[in-house]
């Protein structure tokens, strides 16, 4: 069976529940009480009854007057209690009148002498009428009962009643208004309907609902508003950040990237795959000591904002070069971070291109196009350079003026291209045994070449024993075509900055004097410059 | 108490007097008829005997009648005028009995009780 969910049905089927099981209770209790009482008084009625009668019973008992006796008896037993009447008396009298079986209910009074005391002339028994007590209590309680459940069914009724006014009405109709209110839609959040004066619970319930309803509208109100904003700017923001065709990304404390763009992660990915291949930024990049050096002075600085600069690096077998600018952030909110812990921006993007074309350009500009030796402009500023560090660590360099003996010959013989490739090979011998990067190869004219290392201590016999090897080198013959090849030989002049020369235009003369002494000497050999002698032949 | 001088009872008890005045036997132990004589009402000698015999006042014996009235077996003592009048109704009739002061008492009547005697 299914109960009303409604409240005032359910108060009152409960409330007339427990008045119909109570007054049950209470009515079982009282009718058997009740029973008790009812034949306590009725026999104690019957006792009465027989003592107002005690006196003339005794005296008709004394006198054993029967016609008394029989009015005694006659005038108990029209009473409804008692069932049966016995009066015994002086003489055998004996008046037994209805039913006088019943000897345990028997009431029985000692009729005493009238006028002599301590004297029994006879006795009085009455049998009350069970039956008719009984009934008669059970009528009474029967009543009772039923008035009690009139009683409780009445009262659950008016409660029931009243619940409904006072209580299940006004919440229904606050229910009632209160679901019509969608909390995912603000508008819908009006005030609920309230009767007009109602000072009690519900009342306050529904103005507390009202002023909460209404503080929560405000406040989604605003929230969405101000989300709406939020979002159109992050979408503005997101659609930057996304589309920039810069890489951008932000690291934290440890240099580790937290956050990056499309066009970055397209830079360090490598083609097939489909992450990049780690997140620490350093290792990115070729130079991961240098600009994990960088980025911590970065931090530290307080004047540094930002730094721009170009860093080569290795994704997969290409090498790029990207333009990078790294900036420090400062905190919005004005947070005071430590130094160690502030964001760095990184906004790169590739300009491999650029940069090779300008190391291409550079290139081209410092080197001679046949040879790709530097040419005399770049050579001489290297040069200069070479001896000013030279100087300043106390080491030495050693330069040597290199010019080709029996060029023109070749030239003139088996052509200019002849000539070229034979440039190109003793270029391409010279470099191979100058092939430190501090070491510097110059073609100086035509067919003069310079070469320049720098030494920590100056050892004629070690130099000499080079420049001895690199002549031996040239001498090699040169194979022109498949069926010609040519010799060359060279006169090499020796000198020592700073020991031969201070600056670089007295060591470069002294250089090439000793060369052009090697020339008039016979050629073919090497010299180391001598002041005194001005030349020394080896 | 006294009888007529020819009555064969020669003593009564103090039982068989109140059976005989109030009524519950009509006769002498002895089976003879028994005619109590009672004195005029509201004296001081009746109110004494009644108390003496049976510790009721006469307003409480005269109850005790009322209630007999009706059933007609018993009947009251015969009342009479004075001592004087009872000892003459003794002295004629030899069924009478009668109880007078013992200063009043005369050799023309047996006494066969005395109220004092207990």
């Amino acid at each position: 069976m299914k109960i009303s969910q409604k409240l005032y049905v359910r108060v009152a089927i409960s409330i007339a529940l427990i008045a119909v099981l109570v007054s049950l209770a209470t009515s079982t209790v009282s009718y058997f009480s009740g029973l008790d009482e009812k034949k306590a008084t009725n026999y104690m009625l019957v006792r009465q009854l027989a003592q107002t009668l005690e006196k003339t019973a005794a005296i008709s008992a004394y006198l054993s007057d029967r016609e008394l006796g029989q009015e005694i008896v006659n005038g108990l037993l029209s009473n409804d209690l008692v069932k049966g009447v016995s009066l015994t008396g002086e003489a055998n009298m004996v008046i037994a009148q209805g039913d006088i079986n019943n000897q345990a209910e028997r009431i029985s009074i000692k009729l005493m002498h009238p006028f002599i005391a301590d004297s029994q002339v006879g006795s009085l028994n009455l049998y009350p009428d069970d039956q008719y007590i009984q009934q008669q209590a059970q009528q009474s309680t029967q009543k009772e009962v039923l008035l009690m459940l009139l009683h409780s069914i009445v009262i659950a009724f008016f409660v029931s009643l009243m619940v409904h006014r006072r209580l299940a009405q006004p919440i229904q109709s606050l229910t009632d208004s209160f679901a019509s209110i969608d909390p995912s839609a603000p508008q819908t959040m009006r005030m609920l309907t309230l009767k007009q004066g109602a000072r009690d619970e519900i009342g306050k319930l529904a103005i507390g609902i009202n002023s909460l309803m209404h503080e929560l509208h405000l406040t989604i109100s605003n929230e969405r508003e101000l989300r709406e904003k939020t979002q159109a700017l992050e979408a503005k923001f997101r659609l930057i950040f996304e589309q920039a065709s810069a890489g951008i990304c932000l690291l934290n404390e440890d240099n580790k990237i937290t956050t990056f763009n499309p066009a970055f992660a397209g830079y360090f990915t490598i083609t097939g795959k489909d992450d990049m291949a780690t997140l620490d930024f350093p290792l990115l990049l070729n130079n991961v000591e240098k600009l994990e050096e960088l980025l911590s002075e970065i931090r530290k600085e307080d004047g540094l904002t930002q730094i721009t600069l170009d860093i080569e690096c290795t994704v997969g077998a290409t090498t790029k070069w990207m333009h990078c600018l790294f900036a420090k952030l400062t905190d919005q909110r004005n947070n005071q971070r430590d130094e160690q812990g502030c964001l760095i921006e990184v906004i790169l993007h590739d300009v491999t291109e650029r940069a090779e074309r300008e190391f291409q350009t550079r290139f081209e500009a410092d080197h001679d196009p046949l040879t790709h030796l530097l040419n005399r402009r770049a050579g001489e500023k290297k040069l200069h350079k070479a001896l000013f560090d030279s100087m300043k660590s106390k080491h030495h360099l050693v330069l040597m003026m290199i010019d080709l003996d029996k060029f023109k010959p070749v030239n003139d013989t088996f052509g200019h291209e002849a000539g070229d490739k034979v440039l190109i090979e003793i270029a391409r011998r010279i470099k191979s045994r100058f092939c430190l990067s501090t070491d510097i190869c110059i073609r100086w004219g035509g067919d003069e070449f310079v070469v320049a290392r720098q030494i920590d201590h100056f050892d004629q016999n070690l130099s000499a024993i080079q420049a001895e090897g690199m002549l031996q080198d040239i001498l090699v013959p040169i194979k022109i075509s498949e069926y010609e090849q040519c010799e060359i030989g060279a006169s090499i002049g020796i000198v020592i900055g700073p020991n031969d020369g201070k600056v670089l235009h007295e060591l470069m003369v002294n250089a090439d004097n000793t060369m052009y002494q090697v020339k008039e000497k016979g050629r073919g050999h090497v010299a180391f410059f001598n002041k005194k002698k001005t030349i020394s032949a080896t | 108490m006294v009888v007529n001088k020819e009555n064969d009872i020669k003593t009564l008890s103090k039982r068989e007097v109140i059976d005989i005045y109030m009524g519950r036997y009509l006769t002498f132990p002895n089976g003879a008829n028994a005619q109590p004589l009672d004195l005029p009402a509201q004296s001081s000698l009746k109110n004494d005997f009644y108390l003496k015999l049976v510790n009721q006042d006469e307003r409480k014996i005269n109850a005790y009648w009322a209630r007999l009235l009706f059933s007609g077996r018993a009947k009251p003592p015969e009342a009479v005028e004075s001592v004087d009048d009872a000892l003459k109704k003794i002295k004629i009739s030899e069924f009478s009995i009668a109880y007078i002061p013992e200063s009043e008492l005369t050799d023309a009547v047996k006494v066969v009780y005395r109220l004092n005697e207990n």
